[in-house]
């Protein structure tokens, strides 16, 4: 069987079988990556074609040091991000950030729970929604998220903490482990 | 007793809680269970970056809307554009001197029009070369096979042993290819002989085959006998042009095998080709001047 770097040797010569195998590997999880940043079915078509637009210009980048499909994550990723930039779906991120007004809705949403994470998800803001994906799910750490969005480590701490307690409101049935089910905390003092 | 901040909580991987919160914790069953659900909550955000698109859900990119934008970038190259350098062939003098000949060739790889809907894949290589190599192929194995038995180059003449041994030409001394297709009796000079090609075909697959790989064995020696005992005087560059030549039909071969590795007619063009550019080689070198010999190709 050939190997990656045998199957990207051939695609950085121009070779279109070799292309389209790549493609056709790593298309599902590129999509997935995609889906899930974007948030929006239109958005994600115009960003995952760019994504793949990006990977065979970056080809001749990839080292061999990490695996292809790890490369073509961060790629997707990046790209993403950009794309999300240039349609300035991140662009309020660094007002938004130093605000308390990260989610549109506070209580009001209690009984508008969510089936799925992404689901969840797609509630937030933009920028919250981000640092969540990039740092829970595609386990960036803070400081990297503050790079690639252009904020700080304690403002991406911020926006997640923010994310995952509206998060856990909205997928209390997927979360709930004490049998008495999810607390009214409207109580609690902030800072403890 | 005021419970725990959830924003507090869901900083439960980040920060460590103070030892006001831990004796908060150690007596609170809503906020541990507060705390585990922020638990549970990032081990299913982990969860969901592990997973890839379904099968069957719609791919977001399209390829061949992806390919026209890739060639219009010159990132993925078209068949004509793709030409890659072939090993030079290297002539070395004894005096020590070496001449390189540059050879370029067309490389076998899949232009976009070759890839069709339905996944079948074409040779990036124009049909009326392919044609041209399979006819020049076919036909100079004939010619061959039948020179090498003595037989008349033209297939339709009614008798051509005896037209050949009136002639003259027939009494070749290599007696080991006149014995050989005494034995197999499948030469096409010995095809009216067998009652096959005037029967107007063959009685199986099998039959066919034999007589197919009977002839193939024979062109082969044939060839090879030819560029040991064929005297006759030509200018290497006619050996470089016929090697240049075998080497596209060497190329196409080849890359119609990557698509079809079994295929026993494509498997014998190449053979065929193969023999050709091996018994070339010989010819060529003994076309060279006496103080040249061919070291490398």
């Amino acid at each position: 069987m050939e190997t990656d770097a045998a199957i990207v040797r051939r695609a950085i010569e121009g070779d279109e079988r070799a292309m389209r195998l790549l493609w056709h590997q790593h298309a599902p999880h590129v999509d997935a990556v995609v889906r899930r940043l974007a948030g929006d079915p239109d958005l994600a078509e115009d960003i995952a074609q760019d994504v793949w637009i990006q990977i065979f210009r970056a080809l001749p980048t990839w080292r061999g040091d990490a695996k292809f499909s790890t490369w073509v994550h961060r790629v997707a990723i990046n790209r993403a991000l950009n794309a999300l930039r240039r349609v300035k779906r991140l662009a309020a991120i660094e007002t938004v950030i130093e605000e308390d007004s990260a989610f549109v809705e506070q209580d009001g949403d209690r009984s508008m729970l969510a089936a799925t994470i992404e689901a969840a998800a797609a509630r937030l803001a933009p920028g919250a929604r981000t640092v969540f994906l990039l740092h829970d799910v595609e386990g960036y750490t803070h400081e990297e998220i503050a790079t690639e969005l252009g904020i700080t480590p304690g403002g991406s701490k911020s926006q997640l903490f923010k994310a995952r307690a509206k998060l856990r409101r909205l997928l209390a049935p997927l979360v709930d482990i004490s049998e008495a089910g999810p607390t009214d905390r409207s109580y609690a003092a902030p800072g403890f | 007793m005021q419970h725990l901040d959830s924003e507090r909580l869901a900083a439960f991987d980040d920060t460590l809680p103070t030892a006001d919160e831990l004796a908060h914790l150690a007596q609170c069953a809503e906020c541990r269970g507060e705390r585990s659900a922020y638990i549970a909550l990032a081990q299913l955000a982990a969860e969901a970056g592990n997973t890839v698109a379904h099968a069957d859900d719609a791919r977001l990119s399209d390829w061949a809307s992806l390919s026209r934008t890739l060639r219009a970038e010159g990132l993925l190259t078209s068949a004509a554009d793709h030409r890659v350098p072939a090993s030079p062939l290297v002539v070395r003098a004894l005096d020590g001197s070496v001449e390189r000949i540059a050879r370029t060739v067309s490389a076998p790889i899949l232009s976009d029009d070759a890839v069709g809907t339905s996944g079948t894949r074409r040779i990036g290589v124009p049909i009326w070369l392919r044609s041209a190599a399979a006819v020049l192929l076919v036909v100079s194995g004939l010619v061959a096979g039948r020179l090498s038995v003595g037989a008349s180059a033209w297939p339709f003449d009614v008798s051509p042993l005896r037209s050949a041994r009136e002639s003259g030409v027939a009494q070749r001394d290599d007696a080991s290819i006149t014995g050989t297709v005494a034995a197999s009796g499948t030469a096409s000079g010995n095809t009216s002989a067998d009652g096959v090609a005037d029967a107007g075909g063959f009685g199986s697959i099998s039959q066919a085959t034999d007589v197919l790989n009977s002839a193939q064995r024979q062109y082969e020696q044939a060839s090879l006998w030819l560029a040991a005992n064929d005297t006759t005087v030509r200018a290497s560059d006619v050996y470089r042009a016929r090697l240049a030549a075998l080497d596209q039909m060497m190329a196409a071969s080849r890359a119609a095998l990557r698509e079809a590795p079994q295929d026993p007619v494509l498997n014998r063009y190449y053979l065929a080709a193969s023999n050709a550019r091996q018994a070339t080689l010989q010819q060529l070198s003994s076309a060279l001047p006496v103080d040249k010999s061919i070291e490398g190709y």
